[in-house]
């Protein structure tokens, strides 16, 4: 059973507790964290190394964090922030198009060892990949976490009517694409 | 792994997409067994373990969630260490003598300072009229007479025949003419100029005066 937001607060705020604090926080939220980062980048290497950056940042910015939103928001919008900038870097690095990035992030789901075409979820994921890197992290966040439109904004620093529009506009590509795979 | 509810999300797909209603929620990634438990990510060359009892497709090697705690940790204190590292040689270097780069880069702005002051002091003096001007006042001879007393005879001579002027000629060639009668021209001169002249000539007065009188 997980410490709640307020106690961990509390013990990363006391120099004697700050470690402990801090890893109790890492443990109630790195799978959460992990996965909404893995679900973007793919490949499990390049999602460690976000997920590392991203409880790095945590750690030097947690005594800042002001409780005008809930801590996970504030959690997830690092790590948002942390995986575009990672993606934006490695198509800068590989000197990439969009649609090169599109295809090496498509390619990386068909090189999973449990990767199956045949399966609806992983021909999601192929429909997934073929969406504008925002626009993913959209529908990640609505379609597999469920987060409300409200919440999501905070994240994203988006407008709940874009987000919403984005949402739909990537719902209907993937159902086109799915039909057509 | 989600927080809230998702009916929402099923009742929204139903209106926008509805054959993805269908479509399991689950990632079809795998994370390997005991990923997130052990304590250091040593497992990451291991090979990743399917997880039966979950629908997420994607993996995670083996004990990579418990290993992150410890090793972040860590990295955080080898960085902060790192930093404090950087900060001693500027404790050490305090006792070494230096010679501070500002102060020879003080000069080097003094002297710019004062070639650039004398550019613009030169460009105003070269292209402005003032100064000129006034050095044409300054220098202006108010006594002719005494100047040409500081030049030798010689020079005086040498220019003379260099630079012979119908004045010069008519100096030479008049020092053999009678010179007309004085009393003729100013008797051509009114009384109102001669006075003008008197004024500015105090010292010929009395010479005038008697050719008047006379």
């Amino acid at each position: 059973m997980h410490a709640s937001d307020q106690e961990l607060l509390a013990l990363f705020s006391n120099a004697s507790t700050k470690e402990q604090g801090f890893t109790q926080l890492v443990k109630k939220y790195q799978e959460k964290i992990y996965w909404h980062i893995r679900r973007m980048v793919i490949d499990h290497a390049d999602a460690d190394d976000v997920l590392q950056n991203t409880l790095i940042k945590i750690w030097k910015g947690l005594e800042h964090f002001r409780e005008e939103s809930q801590l996970f928001t504030w959690l997830y919008r690092i790590a948002s922030n942390e995986t575009l900038s990672f993606l934006a870097k490695q198509q800068r690095t590989a000197t990439q198009s969009l649609d090169e990035m599109t295809e090496s992030l498509t390619n990386k789901v068909k090189a999973d060892l449990h990767f199956n075409a045949n399966q609806l979820e992983w021909r999601l994921q192929l429909a997934i990949q073929e969406l504008p890197e925002k626009q993913r992290l959209v529908f990640h966040l609505r379609y597999y976490d469920a987060m409300p439109y409200e919440e999501m904004s905070k994240v994203l620093d988006t407008s709940e009517g874009a987000l919403k529009a984005s949402y739909h506009h990537a719902a209907k590509k993937i159902e086109t694409f799915i039909k057509n795979y | 792994m989600a927080m809230y509810s998702r009916n929402p999300i099923l009742v929204e797909l139903k209106e926008v997409a509805p054959d993805l209603v269908n479509a399991s929620a689950a990632l079809p990634f795998q994370a390997p067994l005991g990923y997130f438990e052990t304590l250091e990510p040593l497992a990451l060359v291991e090979e990743p373990v399917f997880l039966a009892d979950s629908s997420l497709p994607f993996q995670t090697p083996a004990g990579y969630f418990e290993a992150i705690p410890q090793a972040l940790m860590n990295r955080i204190k080898s960085q902060e260490a790192d930093t404090a590292i950087e900060t001693l040689p500027q404790l050490e270097q305090k006792s070494a003598q230096v010679v501070p780069m500002r102060t020879m880069r003080r000069w080097v702005m003094y002297a710019a300072a004062a070639v650039l002051m004398g550019v613009l002091v030169t460009g105003s003096f070269l292209f402005s009229d003032k100064p000129m001007e006034q050095m044409k006042e300054k220098y202006q001879l108010e006594d002719m007479g005494m100047a040409l007393d500081a030049v030798p005879d010689a020079v005086l001579e040498q220019y003379l025949e260099e630079n012979q002027t119908i004045a010069v000629d008519e100096v030479l060639s008049s020092a053999t003419q009678k010179l007309p009668e004085l009393s003729d021209h100013i008797q051509t001169i009114s009384n109102d100029n001669l006075n003008n002249y008197l004024e500015d000539n105090s010292h010929l007065e009395s010479a005038v005066s008697e050719e008047t009188l006379n």
